[in-house]
């Protein structure tokens, strides 16, 4: 699967990351890097010990990422979340806020296993 | 030298996207929480051509940063902070605008946007240091040139002060007149002075133009050098015509200031010429040698004329007694030595006291 099937497999924007970062390369890059290091698992984590602050960096960063990448679902799912968890305090509805971003993150994880690695 | 350029981010792909932008035109150093930040920021200071800041870090975050920086003015006023953000929030922007960011780049961004806008914030930067750096040299040159002019103002008084005083030694050492009546001249001088600008604010007397007066009074009789001793110190009335000639002594003061021809303060020789020739009118025009009256008398005349004066009274001449201080004001106040101006004898009654602990002296 090339990059550009990867991305509509998703849902993804690819017109959006190539016109912004220029170059297939270097948008797969970032991508395996990044899911190579499996982010969800520390976010998810960090909510299962009521860890708040924290769990708002990993869904703040996993928001930044995703909006860089045009992950439209990834960013919008981590999106919600972060805002839910911004006051130290979380809102009711965490817990289904996080399975939409896991959902998110699983789908997309898959998509960019399937990439060609070079 | 490539320019440095600081990246802070905790998330290393995000810093790592930003070098990827920007590692072609800068050296790119980077820090991974607020702490560190600032730690290069204070070491690096004057190398750093921007700091692309990101908000949200463990730690210290990026509005902490802000704060700090704003705690140190120089630095925030001398190397600009882009912020790099997913809180695009006008609330968010506003404040870091507020905290003296340079730019605010939103997520997500595109490459080329923020390699152009980096640019064109370092290459403002650049501009505005410069011209900072040139405003501050070329003031610097101004104070300095401030310093040598006020020296040169100090040296030129000094000079004149010089002068003043070496004429005056001249006059004394003629013995035409003792060290102590000029002396004294000057102290009634100052006193009758000093009360007139307190009490006629509208004749603008200031301190520094009575240290003049006070100073020139010393030349009063400057021109007596020009008369023989057979007139000056005749014991008995002069004649007519001797009187004519010891009247001229006025007028030949002034040409004898005229031929000084050295570098002299403007206002140092037209006080000391006012009083060297009208130190002899009277405020009803019966005075020599002009037979000036009223406020055509300069001031700094009218004030030497009555210290004169008074001087003359209360001390032994070769051709008197002294009279008693008592004496002296009933015939000054009464107009037997000619008429005065009335605000000088106002003044000259307020300080009688002053006059007569001069006199006693």
């Amino acid at each position: 699967m090339n990059l550009k099937e990867c991305y509509a497999s998703i849902g993804a924007d690819y017109e959006s990351v190539f016109l912004r970062m220029g170059s297939d390369s270097v948008i797969c890059k970032f991508l395996f890097r990044y899911f190579d290091r499996n982010e969800y698992n520390g976010l998810e984590k960090a909510i299962c010990e009521k860890r708040w602050k924290d769990a708002f960096i990993y869904a703040h960063n996993m928001k930044g990422f995703a909006l860089n990448m045009s992950l439209t679902r990834l960013a919008g799912a981590s999106s919600v979340l972060c805002e839910a968890l911004r006051n130290g305090q979380p809102e009711d509805g965490v817990s289904g806020m996080l399975a939409d971003v896991k959902s998110a993150y699983v789908i997309t994880e898959k998509a960019v296993g399937n990439l060609e690695r070079e | 030298m490539r320019k440095k350029i600081l990246i802070v981010d905790d998330v290393d792909i995000n810093r790592d996207l930003l070098r990827a932008i920007l590692e072609e035109d800068y050296t790119v150093v980077e820090a991974d929480n607020g702490k560190k930040a600032l730690e290069i920021i204070y070491s690096m200071k004057e190398e750093l051509a921007a700091v692309l800041l990101d908000l949200i870090m463990p730690e210290m975050d990026g509005f902490q940063v802000l704060e700090e920086l704003n705690r140190r003015r120089e630095i925030i006023g001398r190397v600009p902070v882009l912020i790099i953000s997913g809180e695009a929030s006008v609330e968010v922007e506003n404040k870091c605008l507020e905290l003296g960011i340079s730019d605010f780049i939103g997520k997500p961004f595109n490459n080329m946007v923020v390699k152009k806008r980096v640019r064109n914030v370092v290459n403002f930067f650049d501009s505005k240091n410069l011209l900072e750096e040139k405003v501050a040299e070329q003031t610097a040159i101004l104070r300095e040139a401030n310093i040598t002019l006020k020296a040169q103002a100090e040296q030129l008084k000094k000079r004149n002060q010089e002068i003043i005083d070496l004429l005056g030694t001249v006059v004394e050492y003629r013995n035409l007149e003792s060290g102590e009546h000029i002396q004294r001249v000057k102290g009634y001088t100052k006193i009758l002075a000093e009360c007139f600008m307190r009490e006629y604010p509208e004749y603008s007397l200031t301190q520094d133009k009575i240290n003049i007066i006070v100073s020139a009074s010393a030349l009063h009789d400057i021109g007596k050098i020009t008369i023989p001793d057979s007139i000056l110190q005749k014991p008995g009335k002069l004649t007519k015509d001797e009187y004519e000639y010891m009247k001229s002594h006025t007028t030949k003061g002034c040409e004898l200031l005229d031929a000084i021809k050295s570098e002299w303060d403007e206002e140092y020789k037209k006080v000391s010429y006012e009083i060297i020739r009208h130190h002899h009118e009277r405020y009803d025009g019966r005075g020599y040698p002009d037979g000036l009256s009223g406020e055509a008398i300069p001031i700094p005349a009218q004030l030497v004329s009555v210290a004169d004066v008074y001087d003359a009274l209360v001390n032994e001449r070769c051709y008197k007694d002294a009279y008693s201080p008592d004496e002296a004001f009933k015939m000054i106040t009464e107009g037997q030595c000619g008429v005065f101006s009335p605000k000088l004898m106002e003044c000259f009654r307020k300080v009688r006291g002053d006059f007569e602990g001069l006199a006693a002296r």
